[in-house]
């Protein structure tokens, strides 16, 4: 089984270079990470050192933080040859559905970021565009009392939504250090607690990998590769 | 204009040469010959023994261009008559169905 | 004329480019299949018609206007007499005559 961390962030827009996250990744046992900074310029600082980290791969994606829906679609449109991987930063609830409704973007990032989570509207988009939706767990490890009880209740809306949408599901902790990683097996076992069957768990885990993959091919147009 | 990978979906198929490199019935893979005919659903192709026609939906296609490119599409990607297949807006992104 | 979104035009060149290739292709086969020629010919037709495309007269005259297949050395007669080309079908009896200088 391969597994993958989606949404990490590392200088500077986190705390750590991509080699230490790297080097902490793989040894809790992934497989590949995805480096998801909210500016893709932000992201070449040592990007070298992270390379030469043997065993594991390294993925370099972007995480979309936009402010209205233009700004975001011609983000995602400009970005989109250059990333392995698109991210946008979930929360409010206009920016998630947009998000769902632009086939270029590969996952939403922690939609529920507020006080709203995914509407089924935005669920519907996303269905129609192969948009993912990333559980992200940083806050059950981080929140402690009521607001993780009442994030809870709103994760396992989502997941309702999810399952009856029959949306793509990925995992992650959104690292910003490499002390915020988790292995995979306690990211499967948290995931239980919310709802979430160890099959699904694990296939949350590899997703993004096989995403990457199919990014990285050379595309000419819908289902049209270049060989 | 000639044909480009981006045009392929919508450009004339009839005469390339073409081969079934995925498909859900095995004995089709493997088919490779050039386009004689098309309708909405099908493809004839005239192979070394004969022509056979294939269906689209459920298999995927290695086209080579005249520069020597070759282009692998999914098959339900070409589903439509000829004559309509100009039309077909390419809205979705890379990969996505 | 109105102006139109660029994608149209475009849409129309790739029309255009696509009946020369057919009828290209319909000269190629016909000495195997004539049927095949005929039908790259509806298709060619199909197409104009449907991308408001005119097609070249060239290539008109070398379809047969009643039934509309595809006319070769096999299956036509072609006379010229006093400035006018007659261009008979062996399929269906059509006449067709095409004046000249």
């Amino acid at each position: 089984m391969k597994y993958y961390e989606c949404n990490l962030h590392t200088l500077p827009d986190g705390s750590d270079s991509p080699s230490r996250m790297a080097l902490a990744a793989k040894k809790l046992g992934y497989s590949g990470i995805i480096i998801s900074n909210h500016s893709p310029a932000g992201v070449a600082f040592r990007l070298d050192a992270a390379e030469l980290v043997r065993g594991i791969e390294v993925a370099i994606g972007a995480e979309i933080v936009a402010t209205d829906q233009r700004g975001l679609h011609a983000r995602a449109a400009s970005l989109r040859d250059r990333a392995d991987f698109l991210a946008v930063h979930g929360g409010d609830e206009r920016i998630n559905r947009a998000a769902c409704e632009d086939p270029n973007v590969d996952m939403l990032a922690h939609p529920h970021g507020g006080r709203t989570g995914i509407g089924v509207a935005a669920a519907k988009a996303a269905k129609d565009n192969q948009v993912a939706i990333c559980l992200d767990l940083g806050p059950m490890i981080s929140l402690r009392g009521g607001s993780r009880v009442r994030w809870m209740e709103m994760v396992r809306r989502d997941l309702d939504l999810i399952d009856k949408f029959d949306l793509s599901l990925m995992i992650s902790t959104s690292p910003r250090s490499h002390l915020d990683l988790r292995s995979p097996r306690d990211l499967v076992a948290l995931a239980s607690l919310l709802g979430v069957e160890r099959e699904r768990a694990l296939k949350a885990l590899a997703l993004p990998g096989s995403i990457v993959e199919l990014n990285r091919r050379r595309w000419a147009s819908v289902g049209v590769e270049v060989l | 204009m000639m044909i480009t990978p981006e045009n392929l979906v919508r450009h004339e198929l009839i005469g390339l040469p073409i081969e079934v490199v995925e498909g859900r019935n095995p004995s089709q893979v493997g088919i490779s010959g050039r386009v004689v005919d098309e309708t909405r659903n099908t493809f004839l192709i005239e192979t070394r023994s004969g022509d056979k026609r294939v269906p689209k939906s459920t298999n995927s296609f290695l086209f080579t261009l005249s520069q020597g490119l070759k282009v692998k599409a999914v098959g339900s990607v070409l589903v439509s008559q000829p004559e309509n297949r100009i039309n077909k807006k390419m809205r979705r992104s890379r990969w996505k169905l | 004329m109105s102006r139109r979104k660029k994608g149209y035009y475009r849409a129309r060149e790739l029309a255009r480019e696509r009946i020369e290739r057919l009828f290209l292709l319909a000269e190629e086969e016909h000495l195997r299949r004539p049927e095949r020629s005929d039908r790259y010919v509806s298709i060619a037709r199909r197409m104009g018609m449907r991308m408001r495309v005119r097609i070249p007269r060239r290539l008109k005259r070398r379809v047969c206007k009643g039934c509309r297949c595809y006319l070769s050395p096999g299956r036509t007669r072609v006379r010229l007499r006093d400035g006018v080309v007659t261009v008979t079908c062996a399929e269906c009896g059509e006449v067709m005559r095409y004046p000249y200088r």
